[in-house]
């Protein structure tokens, strides 16, 4: 009984795994086969004619990949970190409230992703200009956290609600400031919580596209970049520069995944 | 001189009053038990004394200092919490060493009191382990080396064996015993269970829906009690609560129902003048009832527990009332059994359960 369990969870887990990982596999197939493999009837699934050709085109253009790409890493990079700056004490107060009230608030928190930003967006470049923001990064950064605050805000909150008040009574008890208490107690262990809230923050910026369409000029994001190869048609580069841009997506996941694990209060009370 | 002092202390949450009016005096060095059902608001109690939450009206004193606004960390008293509340992130080492660290005492001053302490508890050779890595006994002793080792004022502890078997739990308990007569500081110990009350305090305060019922020594709980609910609170097994209505035959006062009748206590006989043909309770321990053959009561045995040495009989002495009686010998169910019972060691309560 608990095999079969087992089997059949396997099973559905092997399943929704290659349904999300088969159009990545598509994607980096493209960019490293070599076009006989790809404009055919019945293109394989596996690669026949192995290239590096498409990168290599990519790189030797004469387009400049290293501004967009710094520009959307300094971007996402410092809007995650602003989100947290921000972020953190915020969702720390409201999830010390009342259950009610901390509802409440959250909700209200989320009112200002009622407005599409594509309504926004405009209004937001015309201030930006005569504020001297328009295509720079900090404003880039301004606008993605409008969209991403939020989001990070209700991570955290939860996070903090779930937090056992007796560890943050305890160190109140045992001498420290209520920041103490924080900095000791409540942030080493929802450094998790923190960390998922973060890497959220950076994804959201990486692939934003509205804000960036409409703040940025000489100095676009990769996804604009993107954007601007996948429309001109050539399916080559248009998958090269996907898997460029998936690519730091994936190594941040994976480097910091370690963070994100469940059993970390194992011991702190009950057991 | 007092170790703490509550003066008219009262909580409320929204709408409801968790607790009201409290006035308690604890002498210093005092092991002091709150005793009561849980919603009580012994919690809410420990929780003022710490400054974990505000009260609402009154004042508290810690010796001579008014605290009542004090926040936690300023007030200098230790907590243990129901389920140890330690760090898990932390060793046991830096988990009893955590307040000494947060004061900026030397490397070589806390190593030295943190083993100390946990050579005290026992537990010096798991100073290295994380909690999660320990029995529930251990952890309790981890918390309670957490507190003892800031040389607090005042011990508050709350609940804390009632995450134990039973068997750690009287083991950890005579360590409470032993630990206080060490130390000679004032404890405030939160339990609901009598017998750790009982054991433990030297001075025990019944609380029941936000009231202080009565404060007294453990002995003077369980032989004076103020009201029914203390009565019926204190005591395994619990007191037999019979209620019966007053009757004044030609100035002898009986306690009847149906059929059933009880010769009132002679010291009751002025008070219950004003009691005739009300309804009352009349209490008495199940150990001032003896079998004999010639006793005026009557029953039918429904079972007897044995624990041990002690057998209690259930006897039903009237088709609606059943009373527990201390046996020497286990007595046969359905067996029809007499007793007598010790009138003066009885205790008899009006309607709302004020003693009388």
């Amino acid at each position: 009984m608990r095999a079969m369990k087992q089997a059949s969870f396997l099973i559905i887990v092997l399943t929704l795994s290659v349904l999300l990982l088969f159009p990545l596999y598509i994607l980096f197939k493209i960019s490293i086969s070599a076009p006989q493999d790809i404009f055919t009837q019945q293109p394989p699934y596996l690669i026949r004619h192995f290239t590096l050709d498409h990168f290599r085109d990519i790189f030797s253009s004469g387009v400049t990949l290293l501004e967009p790409l710094q520009k959307s890493l300094v971007t996402a990079f410092l809007t995650s970190i602003l989100s947290l700056v921000i972020g953190v004490p915020a969702a720390y107060a409201i999830s010390r409230f009342h259950f009610r009230i901390r509802y409440a608030l959250v909700l209200l928190i989320f009112m200002t992703r009622m407005i599409p930003e594509v309504s926004i967006a405009l209004p937001i470049s015309i201030t930006f200009i005569k504020m001297g923001l328009f295509d720079t990064t900090l404003g880039l950064i301004l606008a993605h956290l409008v969209r991403i605050l939020p989001i990070s805000c209700f991570i955290l909150v939860s996070v903090f609600s779930a937090f056992p008040a007796e560890l943050e009574k305890q160190a109140l008890i045992d001498g420290a400031s209520r920041l103490r208490a924080f900095i000791k107690v409540v942030m080493p262990l929802t450094l998790g919580g923190i960390s998922v809230a973060g890497i959220f923050s950076f994804l959201l910026s990486w692939d934003e596209f509205v804000y960036a369409s409409y703040l940025t000029l000489a100095k676009p994001t990769m996804p604009l970049k993107m954007y601007y190869y996948i429309a001109r048609g050539d399916i080559f580069s248009s998958a090269t520069y996907a898997v460029l841009i998936t690519l730091p997506v994936l190594i941040l996941t994976f480097a910091l995944q370690k963070y994100i694990k469940p059993d970390y209060l194992t011991g702190a009370i009950k057991g | 001189m007092p170790g703490l002092r509550l003066e008219n202390v009262t909580k409320v949450f929204g709408n409801s009053k968790a607790l009201s009016g409290i006035n308690l005096t604890v002498e210093e060095g005092i092991f002091c038990v709150i005793l009561g059902p849980s919603g009580c608001g012994k919690s809410t109690l420990l929780n003022l004394i710490a400054g974990l939450e505000e009260v609402t009206e009154g004042k508290i004193f810690l010796g001579d200092k008014d605290i009542t606004g004090w926040a936690p960390q300023k007030r200098n008293m230790a907590m243990v919490f129901q389920n140890y509340a330690l760090y898990p992130h932390l060793t046991v080492f830096e988990n009893i060493a955590f307040g000494l660290r947060l004061r900026g005492e030397g490397a070589q001053d806390i190593k030295a009191k943190v083993e100390n302490v946990s050579g005290s508890l026992g537990i010096e050779d798991k100073l290295g382990r994380f909690p999660r890595e320990l029995s529930g006994g251990e952890r309790q002793r981890v918390a309670t080396g957490r507190a003892i080792v800031r040389e607090p004022e005042l011990f508050l502890f709350d609940e804390p064996l009632s995450n134990l078997d039973a068997r750690l739990r009287v083991e950890l308990r005579s360590e409470f015993i032993k630990l206080h007569q060490r130390l000679h500081k004032t404890i405030i110990y939160v339990t609901h269970d009598q017998v750790e009350a009982l054991v433990l305090g030297e001075q025990i305060v019944v609380l029941k829906e936000g009231l202080i019922q009565q404060i007294s020594t453990p002995l003077s709980l369980y032989k004076d009690p103020a009201n029914l609910f203390v009565a019926k609170f204190i005591g395994t097994p619990p007191m037999n609560i019979l209620k019966l209505k007053v009757q004044d035959k030609e100035n002898k006062f009986k306690l009847v129902k149906g059929e059933l009748a009880f010769e009132a206590p002679k010291v009751a006989e002025k008070v219950l003048k004003e009691y005739v043909d009300q309804e009352i309770y009349f209490g008495f321990r199940p150990n001032v009832v003896r079998l004999n053959p010639e006793g005026q009561l009557q029953g039918e045995v429904v079972f007897t527990e044995t624990l041990a040495e002690v057998s209690h009989a259930r006897v039903r002495i009237h088709p609606e009332i059943e009373i527990n009686i201390k046996v020497d010998e286990p007595v046969m169910p359905r067996s029809l059994v007499r007793c007598t019972l010790e009138e003066d060691k009885c205790y008899l309560f009006d309607k709302i359960g004020k003693r009388i």
